[in-house]
């Protein structure tokens, strides 16, 4: 492995290191252009590029800046961003170590290979079975030669890919219409997988061609798309799968050609499954007793996943791997990549990202681990234009509402249940709120996405609105009885904040998180406060929550420009936080419009210095999202407050976690 | 939905004078079993508007409540077992939620009402 990566591995741990691993850089890196683009971070000076040896058609290479601190620079800059002399393709960029710089306390615990069993009772994963010898060698030879002969196939990366029945979409991990049927071998081949125990109706097959040492990385099916088992048919050479779940050791079975793997329950929902990159597998002897044996993988191994699209949610009991049960599951890179690029009619971007696939299916694994950002990259400012416009003229207002419903209640419903998937934790300062609460309190959650703060008191009535029906839904799945949902004392409704369907006076609290901002004119958010205040009964409170000016992120964002500032790049760090400030065109058509284009256009990298890639997250390297927002300077949100007149009484305020808060009460 | 949430809602198109309490079009009820306790339908009582639930109770074919009912009342194990289940364990899931003022249907659906208005309304 080592040689194969030209003496490098990926980093043990999340510290910055100097050399970079960059990807999709194409067939045949071109080593000066990438030398070119990183000297900017580098103090002007071209770093050395290692190209990989091994087979022609790598597409990545290293790259070994003088310090961590430029790598960093490079990185945040870089990552995503797609670059004319290097053909437009979004680059990728990681952080690599050099195997002479790597602690010598031995390779990391995943590296380590794990000897991989024969057998599915040795693996001792609950629903996780093999059958070996399932098709003869005729039959293999049979299948293998269907499959060569199909006219579909798609290049990824590092593997082909064959679907029959529903495709599946590497993008947004899910299935597509059905395209060609599968054909008759295989179909005969899947009649006789039904006739086994709790075998899915398979409507859907992919087959995967691996050349040798190729694997795929660790993944869990996706559980909203596929219902049931998941079987798979080994043929040509052989490979170790491995598996592993948060909590117990990881395991490896060795899948002996013509076997039948087949993942159920626990195996499939909880487990994640791998093969390797590596050309020779550890595996016990057979019978148990002595050495390991390293088993060379064979010229090629061809695997028949065959699987059963699901067309309602998954219920499964494993909700903390599940997309359909609120899960994290980041967007894939694909999606992101697509998003970065999106050209305007979004035709080229996705033609170009679709080789990308097997990148996809690892963002299951990576994503869990981090809170995944939806950059919000929409800004104004200039609210005095606006206000003063709104007033002359009471059609902007609708124009204003428009903008809204275009660049908010839309993304939200066409982004809900990735956004639901990622929004869980309840804020300390809003539970402390509601814990403020007396009993049997009746509390309107203005704006109430999943629906996170339903039942954080149990003694209290949540009634969640949200714009969009996306979310509502999201939500409304937690009030479901036990065992499915909570059975909480909650309720949902779809209702516009602006608007707001409850009885005048009947709330004793109000919650309105991360909703203001959305409000595109200081009057429209003044008129949200109001609302709020009418469906307050005297001394009912409402808290109040909205992006702050003063972002942490962004103050990370600005040391990474100061980095990059000495290395020479900060271009484009310091654009992006510019980008924020920046006040639109008075008109909100003409706002959105021009911040449609920033955002679409692929912006190519000219060396010296590098510009923006505007839908580039400079701070964490991610991408991407056109949400219509206002960041609130500190005190403006408790002006706005004081403008509600003597009917309201600020209670407190503060900032907490990128947020500026206040609780203000009903008066009489 | 539950009949509390109703018991929160008024019709809220713009002039509308009487938009409380909603009347309700009931084509699917479900009854979810919720659990009973006592302590939070006390704490609940003082906040609920009693006619309103009522009547939606009877629209969601719900017997058994009392035209008033008093703070002694909630002493009563029987009583509260009928506040208990018409507050929380009937769901209206299909069927739509009438303005009393302007007959404006709101669709209820999948137990979620949509109370969105038209740009008109607002």
């Amino acid at each position: 492995m080592a040689r194969e990566r030209g003496g490098f591995c990926r980093p043990r741990g999340p510290q910055p290191t100097r050399h970079l691993l960059l990807g999709n850089v194409g067939p045949t890196p071109d080593a000066a252009a990438l030398a070119d683009l990183l000297a900017p971070f580098n103090g002007g000076h071209p770093p050395h590029i290692t190209l990989p040896g091994g087979a022609l058609g790598r597409t990545h290479c290293f790259a070994s800046l003088s310090s961590p601190e430029a790598a960093a620079a490079a990185k945040a800059a870089l990552h995503c961003a797609c670059c004319a002399s290097l053909g437009g393709r979004p680059l990728s960029l990681s952080f690599a170590e050099q195997r002479d710089d790597a602690p010598s306390d031995g390779a990391s615990a995943s590296d380590a290979p794990v000897v991989a069993v024969r057998t599915a009772a040795e693996c001792g994963i609950p629903g996780l079975a093999l059958l070996p010898g399932f098709v003869s060698a005729a039959e293999e030879a049979a299948l293998l030669a269907e499959a060569d002969a199909a006219s579909h196939w798609q290049p990824l990366a590092r593997r082909r890919v064959l679907h029959f029945g529903h495709v599946f979409d590497y993008e947004t991990r899910g299935v597509g219409e059905p395209l060609h049927s599968i054909p008759p071998a295989a179909r005969a081949l899947a009649d006789r997988i039904q006739g086994l125990p709790a075998a899915p109706a398979i409507d859907q097959l992919t087959v995967n061609e691996y050349a040798p040492g190729v694997g795929i990385s660790p993944h869990v099916e996706t559980h909203s798309a596929f219902t049931g088992a998941i079987v798979a048919l080994s043929l040509g050479g052989t490979a170790a799968m491995s598996f592993r779940r948060e909590g117990h050791t990881p395991r490896a079975l060795f899948l002996p050609p013509r076997s039948l793997l087949i993942m159920a329950g626990e195996a499939r929902y909880a487990w994640q499954h791998s093969v390797p990159q590596r050309k020779t597998d550890l595996v016990s002897p057979d019978g148990g007793a002595g050495e390991a044996e390293a088993v060379p993988r064979a010229p090629r191994r061809v695997s028949l996943t065959f699987r059963q699209v699901r067309g309602f949610p998954c219920d499964c009991s494993f909700p903390a791997y599940c997309d359909s049960q609120l899960a994290p599951l980041a967007p894939t890179r694909l999606a992101l990549a697509r998003m970065a690029l999106k050209a305007p009619e979004g035709g080229v971007a996705a033609a170009a990202a679709g080789r990308e696939g097997p990148a996809a299916e690892q963002q299951q694994q990576q994503g869990r681990q981090e809170e995944q950002q939806q950059a919000q990259q929409h800004s104004d400012g200039d609210d005095a234009v606006l206000a003063a416009a709104a007033a002359a003229d009471p059609a902007l207002d609708r124009q204003l509402a428009a903008l809204e419903a275009q660049h908010v209640h839309a993304v939200y419903n066409a982004i809900a249940p990735h956004f639901a998937s990622t929004r869980f934790a309840v804020w300390p300062r809003v539970r402390a709120f509601l814990e403020g609460l007396s009993p049997g309190a009746l509390i309107a959650d203005v704006g109430c996405g999943n629906g996170k703060y339903f039942g954080v008191r149990p003694d209290v009535f949540v009634l969640g609105s949200d714009r969009s029906e996306g979310l509502a839904l999201v939500a409304a799945r937690r009030l479901a009885p036990r065992p499915a949902g909570k059975g909480l004392r909650a309720d949902v409704a779809v209702a516009d904040g602006m608007a707001l369907p409850h009885r005048p006076g009947c709330c004793d609290g109000v919650l309105c998180i991360a909703v203001l901002h959305h409000i595109a004119s200081p009057a429209r958010r003044l008129a949200l406060l109001r609302q709020l205040l009418r469906v307050l009964r005297p001394g009912g409170r409402a808290l109040v929550t909205v992006w702050a000016t003063q972002q942490e992120n962004m103050r990370k964002a600005a040391a990474a420009a100061r980095t990059a500032a000495r290395s020479g790049g900060a271009a484009s760090l310091q654009q992006q936080q510019q980008q924020v400030q920046q006040p639109p065109p008075p008109s909100a058509a003409a706002a959105s419009a021009s911040q449609q284009q920033q955002q679409q256009q692929p912006q190519p990298l000219s060396p010296t210095p590098p510009s923006a890639a505007p839908a580039v997250d400079a701070a964490k390297g991610t991408v991407v999202f056109r949400r219509y927002y206002h960041l609130f300077a500190q005190g403006e949100l408790d002006a706005l407050v004081g403008q509600l007149g003597p009917q309201a009484a600020l209670v407190d305020s503060f900032y907490d976690r990128d947020n500026w808060c206040c609780v203000y009460e009903r008066v009489r | 939905m539950k009949l509390l949430t109703h018991n929160m809602l008024a019709c809220h198109i713009k002039g509308v004078q009487n938009g409380f309490p909603f009347k309700i079009e009931a084509e699917k009820v479900e009854v979810q079993e919720a659990d009973f306790e006592p302590d939070f339908l006390q704490h609940i009582f003082p906040r609920i508007q009693w006619a309103a639930l009522c009547e939606a109770a009877a629209a969601m074919g719900v017997e058994g409540l009392p035209a008033e009912a008093t703070e002694e009342m909630l002493e009563d194990d029987a009583f509260m077992k009928k506040f208990h289940h018409a507050l929380l364990e009937v769901h209206l899931q299909e069927g739509a939620l009438v303005c009393p003022e302007t007959g404006r249907k709101f669709p209820v659906s999948a137990g979620i009402p949509n109370l969105l208005l038209t740009e008109d309304e607002c």
